[in-house]
């Protein structure tokens, strides 16, 4: 599919142009590469395929270069790159189901999925089961972490940091200190998710 | 009884997450690194180089825009540079 190149020179009133987006992203930061990583390990993590990180992010950076990703205004290029990495991880699992013969009725928000549709949850087994596959996985990660694990639980169920620490009988103190841990957990993952 | 939505679930769970990785302050990911902290840095700056040679000579990504679409003729089932770690 030829990409659009419109936006290279261009600002939009959507958004900058490719080239500002090349100048952020060159002049990320070494901590800001490595945050880089870890979210392209976030989103890649289960694709199936042999689709890993580095080829989620190539494929990022080649679709902001070339600008058929627009980065909008007031959006950091971090947060920015990390949805289009979802977007292209998306992509790829509706491409997989394509390919597998599966239908697919109408666009797929997210591989994890945001639909509220019960519907299409028991249309479509195979994307719940990639979804419980998949939260099984991050559950894991924080498998040795009580506190940890129930902020999962909480921010799975869309509670803020007040809410999950009322619900889960947290305090403010052992919250903070277990996303610290959390955090760290996440940025020192080097591995393939699926391993874990 | 209430459904369990497990898509939705995920997908807040990946938002918070990443969310959570993009706040991390500098020291803590440098901490978290250690003496991996330079290789990584280096290893993403290199990944960044070879997608921008690429797209500056025209191979295209593996995926198109739709996602549903053929990879194109040519086009390496991964790209050269690919790490895996």
């Amino acid at each position: 599919m030829e990409r659009s190149t419109v936006t290279s020179g261009f600002a939009t009133p959507a958004g900058r142009t490719a080239a500002d987006a090349a100048s952020a992203i060159e002049a990320l930061s070494e901590t800001d590469l490595a945050r880089l990583k870890a979210l392209a390990q976030l989103w890649s993590r289960g694709l199936p395929g042999g689709f890993g990180w580095a080829d989620v992010l190539h494929e990022a950076i080649v679709r902001v270069l070339d600008g058929s990703r627009i980065w909008p205004f007031g959006v950091p290029i971090l947060a920015f790159l990390s949805g289009v990495m979802r977007s292209i991880c998306d992509d790829y699992w509706r491409r997989v189901r394509h390919e597998q013969g599966l239908l697919v009725s109408r666009d797929d928000q997210s591989q994890g999925g945001s639909s509220t549709d019960p519907v299409d949850e028991v249309s479509d087994p195979e994307r719940v089961a990639v979804a419980v596959a998949g939260l099984a996985e991050i559950f894991r990660l924080f498998a040795g972490d009580p506190v940890a694990l129930k902020i999962i639980d909480g921010m799975a169920n869309g509670l803020v940091a007040k809410d999950i620490c009322s619900a889960y009988d947290i305090s403010a103190l052992d919250y903070d200190t277990a996303r610290r841990r959390m955090r760290r957990t996440l940025l020192r993952l080097q591995r393939n998710w699926s391993e874990l | 009884m209430t459904r369990w939505h497990p898509r939705l679930e995920l997908a807040r769970l990946l938002a918070a997450l990443s969310e959570d990785i993009i706040a991390a302050d500098d020291e803590e990911v440098r901490q978290t690194h250690g003496r991996a902290f330079v290789s990584t840095a280096r290893e993403v700056k290199l990944l960044i180089k070879a997608a921008r040679a690429d797209q500056r000579s025209g191979v295209t990504a593996v995926l198109d825009e739709t996602g549903a679409g053929p990879r194109l003729a040519g086009v390496p089932r991964r790209p050269l540079h690919h790490q895996r770690h």
